[in-house]
């Protein structure tokens, strides 16, 4: 009788448990996604860090958009994919089959006494 | 002895979801993300400073600055984000018999600028009707060697505003001295920033 009582307890006590876990996290919340924020920070900084350097915009208004990225490489986490887009107004897509791929812009008006404005667009998968 | 265990695991999961307050990691998102927008809009900002020393000798600084206002408007509406303002650029040049101030206002505001006053000091000039993304130019008399206070009156059908420009004219080499007013709005914040900028013409 006593082992029966205590064999009814635990299953109660596991049913409870398991009520409880379905109704309290069963509601489909999904975590937002913060690894790409930190790709487009990382991604604009490096950007930044390339025209600091005096070496973008003269690669960019060459549309040498190989170079950039080789220079790219080193500044952005060695497991994220790079692909560079110079443009001026209207801003061709990489074909790339990915779904987490995201992109940032960098603007610039041009070189010295060389007006010419463009988007320098970075994508990152 | 089961049912007790089974409320202490029960009172463990609830703590630990607490914990993972769901609100506050979205609240956190989008702090990083507007964070994001921020360093984009310190860029355009940079980016119009520097478009007069690109432009430095080569044609018209201040319709670079109108072209380079509307290239970056463009670039952002196609990511949905707005860029406004307007833009105040006032030019001298020496050695003159008469010297003038050259006052060329760009309204980039999104609306219609119904009526636009610019007095410098004491003299004053009135406009109607500026549309928005073009601008309009016109002349002061000014002397070398004095302060001047250009003050910019404006009036839309969203607001009314005024803003001075400190404008020291000394002889020797002209000077533009341009007045920004942008500001950069996206769905989850917004921007603005006043500046000035100045610049020894060739």
């Amino acid at each position: 009788m006593k082992g029966l009582l205590k064999s009814l307890e635990s299953i109660i006590a596991i049913l409870t448990i398991f009520v409880f876990f379905v109704v309290f996290f069963g509601s489909n919340e999904t975590l937002p996604e913060f690894e790409t924020i930190n790709w487009q920070m990382k991604g604009f900084y490096a950007l930044r860090s390339l025209d600091q350097g005096n070496e973008l915009r003269q690669y960019a208004l060459s549309n040498n958009t190989n170079v950039i990225e080789n220079e790219l490489l080193p500044l952005v986490p060695p497991e994220i994919n790079i692909k560079v887009v110079v443009c001026q107004s209207f801003c061709e897509k990489p074909d790339v089959q990915s779904e987490k791929i995201i992109s940032i812009n960098y603007l610039i008006a041009g070189d010295v006494n060389d007006y010419r404005p463009r988007q320098i667009v970075l994508y990152m998968w | 002895m089961f049912l007790i265990l089974s409320i202490v695991i029960i009172v463990i999961l609830v703590m630990l979801k607490s914990g993972l307050n769901l609100t506050k990691i979205m609240e956190n998102k989008q702090y990083m993300e507007s964070g994001l927008e921020r360093i984009e809009f310190q860029n355009i900002k940079s980016e119009m400073e520097k478009t007069m020393q690109v432009c430095y000798g080569q044609g018209n600084m201040s319709d670079c600055l109108d072209d380079f206002f509307k290239f970056s408007k463009s670039s952002l509406n196609a990511r949905a984000v707005d860029l406004s303002g307007y833009l105040v650029k006032s030019t001298y040049s020496y050695p003159e018999t008469s010297p003038q101030l050259n006052v060329s206002v760009f309204n980039g505001l999104g609306a219609e600028m119904n009526t636009l006053n610019l007095t410098l000091n004491s003299s004053s000039q009135m406009f109607k009707s500026i549309q928005d993304v073009s601008s309009i130019s016109t002349t002061f008399s000014i002397s070398p060697n004095s302060d001047y206070v250009l003050t910019v009156f404006y009036n839309t059908s969203y607001e009314n505003k005024t803003d001075t420009v400190i404008i020291p004219v000394s002889s020797g080499k002209g000077k533009l001295i341009t007045f920004f007013d942008i500001r950069m709005v996206s769905n989850r914040v917004e921007y603005r920033d006043k500046f000035t900028d100045t610049v020894i013409l060739p």
